[in-house]
């Protein structure tokens, strides 16, 4: 009986050899490589691939929706009592907060009418899901159930409860990719809540943190300031909360501070996103791609 | 060998989904690349049923799906082949232990490539939790290897 690893043998070994076949493999791969860095035709193939692999994806999450159900179908009753009686007490705080809220913008609008100051952008938001996350340690995108079929646009900003969660950076038939606050392709204009100054923020990657660019050492930041969008790039509305300073390094030798901050959005934990629609115009500016974020 | 063949593509599918399904549940830092697995594992299982150019092709697949540039799984997983077959000698001849050896260095090898692929077009570099998942494929390895159906033939 001849065995598997006996096959290299030289007597039976037809056609080029192991490493000829290499060496053309990864000549093919890198000029496939350098073709789609140049001309993107990859955005085109997955407009196609994503259509097909949706239902894959319904499957895959499957388990996860069934053990949800499950456990809200069977959860106890007087805990949904408890549950609806404070969502009523909350729904009713937050109508009385609406109700301040709408005097206040109506009473700011009169303001900056006054002054001859251009109003805020109003948006509407789209409740979307959470399909799948991208297995890819480089970026950190997500992928969400949504895409031509709801106008969604690139550029778009997506939000949660809590805060900025991203923005939209492709967009497929049915579903839309988003490049999160924390990829390190992604820049946000901010302003700090507390004294007003702007920056923009860059996220980290892997480690789930978002650094503050190019602020002097003697800037004004202290532990624990809000970083909300100034809105001064017309593609994120103002005033939506970013992140929350975490650290300050103050090197002497170094010419810029080291300002490590947290996104406040859950950003790994939900299952629904907000893609914020614009009522005005929508913007034309693009999310940052690959290739016009190098610095 | 037909048989072979379709528990090879039976197993591939189920791994291209797992590497889909398995961020919702883990920490993106610490899962492999379960299509890799799968196809070294096979080299492994049954060198015959598989080649370069399965593998190449596979990675190609991959790009398609959920690479960032066409051309980097493909790359990635025909040098791993390359790598497999320059260790398949040591790994056959030597111990369980010795063998997680040379498989923690062939996804090394892979993390490694694609590890250039990024830093070349990107100038972004991961950090070093980036390695944990060739630790978690061979602990991976090491536990379904105690399973009869993954159990190398000698």
């Amino acid at each position: 009986m001849i065995k598997s690893h006996q096959r290299s043998s030289k007597l039976f070994n037809k056609g080029p050899s192991l490493l000829s076949k290499l060496l053309l493999l990864t000549l093919v791969s890198i000029v496939l490589m350098g073709v789609d860095f140049r001309f993107h035709y990859l955005k085109n193939i997955r407009q196609t691939t994503n259509v097909l692999t949706k239902p894959f994806h319904a499957v895959l999450n499957l388990p996860s929706d069934l053990y949800d159900f499950t456990t809200q179908y069977f959860s106890n009753q007087s805990l949904l009592i408890h549950e609806n009686e404070t969502l009523k007490l909350d729904i009713d705080r937050l109508k009385a907060d609406l109700q301040r809220l709408d005097f206040i913008d109506q009473e700011n609008n009169q303001l900056k009418n006054l002054l001859d100051v251009k109003n805020a952008r109003k948006f509407k938001t789209e409740a979307v899901s959470i399909i799948y996350s991208r297995f890819d340690p480089f970026s950190q995108k997500i992928i969400i159930d949504g895409g031509q079929n709801k106008n969604f646009q690139a550029g778009q900003p997506v939000i949660d409860a809590l805060g900025l969660v991203g923005q939209i950076s492709n967009v497929y038939p049915e579903t839309s990719e988003v490049t999160l606050v924390i990829d390190k392709r992604m820049s946000v204009p901010i302003q700090i809540q507390r004294n007003g100054l702007r920056a923009i923020t860059n996220g980290n990657g892997q480690n789930e943190t978002i650094s503050l660019s190019y602020l002097p050492n003697s800037v004004d930041v202290i532990k624990g300031d809000i970083l909300k969008t100034s809105g001064i790039d017309t593609i994120y509305p103002e005033g939506i909360a970013v992140a929350e300073v975490l650290e300050i390094y103050n090197n002497p030798k170094l010419p810029f501070a080291k300002i490590i901050c947290k996104p406040i959005s859950a950003i790994r934990s939900h299952s629904h996103v907000l893609v914020v629609m614009p009522v005005n115009k929508i913007v034309n500016n693009l999310a940052p791609t690959k290739n016009d974020q190098k610095k | 060998m037909i048989r072979k063949n379709k528990s090879l593509i039976i197993s591939l599918v189920i791994a291209a989904m797992m590497n889909l399904i398995h961020i919702n549940i883990f920490n993106t830092d610490l899962t492999p690349d379960f299509i890799l697995l799968t196809l070294i594992f096979w080299f492994f299982k049954n060198p015959n049923a598989v080649s370069i150019s399965l593998f190449w092709f596979v990675g190609l697949v991959t790009d398609i799906f959920s690479g960032d540039l066409l051309g980097q799984y493909a790359l990635t997983y025909a040098s791993c082949y390359f790598i497999a077959q320059y260790f398949i000698n040591k790994i056959m001849l030597n111990n369980k232990h010795q063998q997680l050896v040379y498989i923690f260095f062939i996804f090394l090898m892979a993390q490694i490539i694609m590890l250039i692929i990024n830093v070349t077009h990107d100038l972004y570099y991961p950090g070093l939790s980036y390695y944990f998942q060739s630790i978690t494929a061979v602990l991976i390895w090491h536990v379904l290897s105690k399973f009869k159906p993954f159990k190398l033939d000698r």
